[in-house]
């Protein structure tokens, strides 16, 4: 019995990613479904209420009902009450528009308001009287707003990632070998490939994507540092904010909502791990910005595709106060990488397999601007991105200030095939 | 059944040798109607696989017995390896159609021949490499 070919495997994954994506969207779906229910649909009736007459009831019974499950009991206030309009006697339970239970002290605190016999205002709909509420305002507290919002809004965030996950894997996936009866396509499933329509002298006459970008890297090249320190601090900035500012609204709550003593060591307990998360956070963006002010390092190298055993010269130049800085070290650094799907999360892992020192300096002047030349090894690997796995070389350089955030850059460049074989 | 076979031994090349072989088939069944012999790589390790088609050369078959030889020119890349995430393996493999059921066999791709083996700490030696500072 023959295997499946190897290069006509994972063209059914496709169907898998639509599973994905569909179970992605069920996720979504319930949470968009939670919060229209707990929030917006309350919030519009709410509004609607606004316009509903206000009339005089009375209450006719006023209890605390609990509620049970395996998470324990919650309690809620169940309140009767009647009214008349146009001659005719209404009765109604509805205490608000907004879908909550709690405390059982939270409960009480609202049914003590309400003893039976009292007269309270009440508002109806003047096209339906039954539909009556005591209190038309929404409760936006943490209890009425926030806690109602937080599931439903993890079950959103978590179905749209995996929706976005199925899409983008979608794209990669792509790139894997068609069937034979798209046979003309063959050119386009892996960028690194070529089909038989290639043919032979084509193939060997270096006419190769991969090629052709080592050609346009081969020239001297002013290298650019892989991530900006400015995208990396508003990122950081951004999720910074992002975390703080749900993880005040709650710490606000502790403060001001009525949850009793325990109520808030249990909330406040509950709260410490998220808060010192923040904390970390605020760190991270006192870090980043400090790092905003660091003198910028300039990379030159005499070729940005340098061929495998081949040597190259790499020119260091420091913008801004030279001074700060303690100690340079700049390295290259060949990485492969290796990026896989488990379950519904997408990972990379990195592994350094080759680490070669270009300079390591202390003195001013050398620190200031300086030069090397290093030469590749030709045991080592070139270039190589097969979409989920790479082989990438990077240009390191770490420099030391004192009591400040260090110089930290990377510097990506390309290492090519040995040159008398390409 | 179909079997894939290499000339050279051990079949180690470098970019630009040929890669030749013969592909043989016997008692192949009636739905059975061509054939594709390929030259792969694929990737084994940590990643998800990523797998490339260099070069194809289908063929119609005409008989359920018979065979075929079969001459590449080795790529210039990316060359075989094998770290400690991912290995990168070329392959010349034939492919049967419709049921796309296949045989290979593994060969390596380098400047030497050789797999380059990717472990830094295989390697601390040899990156003593000469270095110049200027200043």
């Amino acid at each position: 019995m023959n295997a499946k070919a190897i290069s006509e495997k994972n063209q059914a994954s496709g169907c898998g990613r639509v599973v994905l994506f569909l179970f992605g969207m069920v996720f979504a779906a319930f949470g968009v479904g939670f919060i229209w229910f707990a929030i917006v649909a309350p919030t519009l009736k709410s509004n609607a209420a606004k316009s509903w007459i206000e009339t005089e009831c009375r209450i006719i019974s006023s209890v605390v009902k609990s509620h049970s499950d395996d998470d324990g009991t919650t309690y809620s206030p169940d309140i009767k009450y009647q009214f008349e309009t146009d001659g005719q006697t209404f009765q109604g339970k509805r205490h608000s528009f907004s879908i909550m239970s709690g405390s059982s002290k939270w409960a009480n605190g609202i049914v003590r308001n309400y003893r039976p016999g009292e007269s309270h205002a009440c508002f109806y709909d003047p096209n339906d009287p039954s539909d009556s509420v005591l209190t038309r305002e929404m409760d936006w507290s943490v209890r009425g707003f926030f806690l109602p919002l937080i599931i439903p809004l993890i079950f959103l965030l978590i179905g749209v990632s995996i929706s976005a996950v199925a899409i983008l894997g979608w794209g990669r996936k792509s790139k894997n070998p068609p069937a034979i009866s798209s046979r003309a396509d063959t050119s386009l499933h892996n960028q690194l490939s070529f089909s038989e329509t290639s043919k032979l002298n084509q193939f060997t006459s270096g006419v190769h994507p991969e090629d052709q970008l080592d050609a346009s890297w081969s020239v001297p090249k002013k290298l650019k540092p892989e991530n900006s320190k400015w995208i990396l601090f508003l990122i950081v900035l951004g999720v910074a904010i992002f975390w703080n500012g749900i993880v005040s609204v709650f710490v606000f709550g502790l403060f001001t909502d009525d949850i009793g003593t325990w109520g808030r060591v249990g909330m406040g307990l509950f709260l410490t791990p998220f808060v010192l998360i923040g904390l970390v956070l605020l760190f991270a963006v006192i870090y980043m910005f400090m790092s905003l002010f660091n003198p910028g390092v300039e990379i030159a190298i005499s070729t940005g595709a340098v061929p495998l055993g081949g040597e190259v010269d790499i020119a260091w130049e420091i913008e801004g106060n030279a001074r700060r800085l303690r100690k340079l070290k700049v390295e290259i650094q060949g990485e492969q990488s290796a990026t896989y799907q488990f379950g519904t999360s997408t990972s990379t892992d990195f592994e350094i397999f080759e680490l070669i020192p270009v300079c390591e300096v202390t003195h001013q002047a050398d620190i200031e601007f300086g030069s090397a030349t290093v030469r590749i090894p030709d045991s080592t690997m070139h270039t190589f991105d097969g979409g989920n796995n790479k082989v990438s070389w990077t240009i390191v350089v770490h420099g030391e200030i004192p009591w400040w955030p260090d110089v930290n850059a990377t510097y990506p460049f390309r290492v090519k095939p040995t040159p008398s074989q390409s | 059944m179909i079997e894939i076979s290499l000339n050279q031994t051990p079949p180690e090349y470098r970019p630009g040798d040929v890669i030749s072989g013969r592909v043989v088939w016997t008692e192949l069944d009636e739905q059975t109607t061509s054939l594709e012999t390929r030259l792969i790589w694929f990737t084994e390790g940590k990643g998800d696989q990523d797998v490339g088609v260099a070069i194809s050369i289908p063929a119609k078959l005409t008989a359920p017995e018979g065979n075929l030889p079969f001459e590449f020119s080795a790529p210039t890349r990316p060359y075989s390896f094998s770290g400690k995430l991912i290995s990168l393996i070329w392959a010349a493999e034939v492919v049967l159609f419709p049921s796309r059921e296949g045989k290979r066999k593994q060969i390596t791709i380098s400047s030497t021949g050789k797999e380059l083996v990717l472990d830094k700490s295989h390697k601390d030696s040899a990156l003593k490499s000469a270095m110049r500072v200027s200043s």
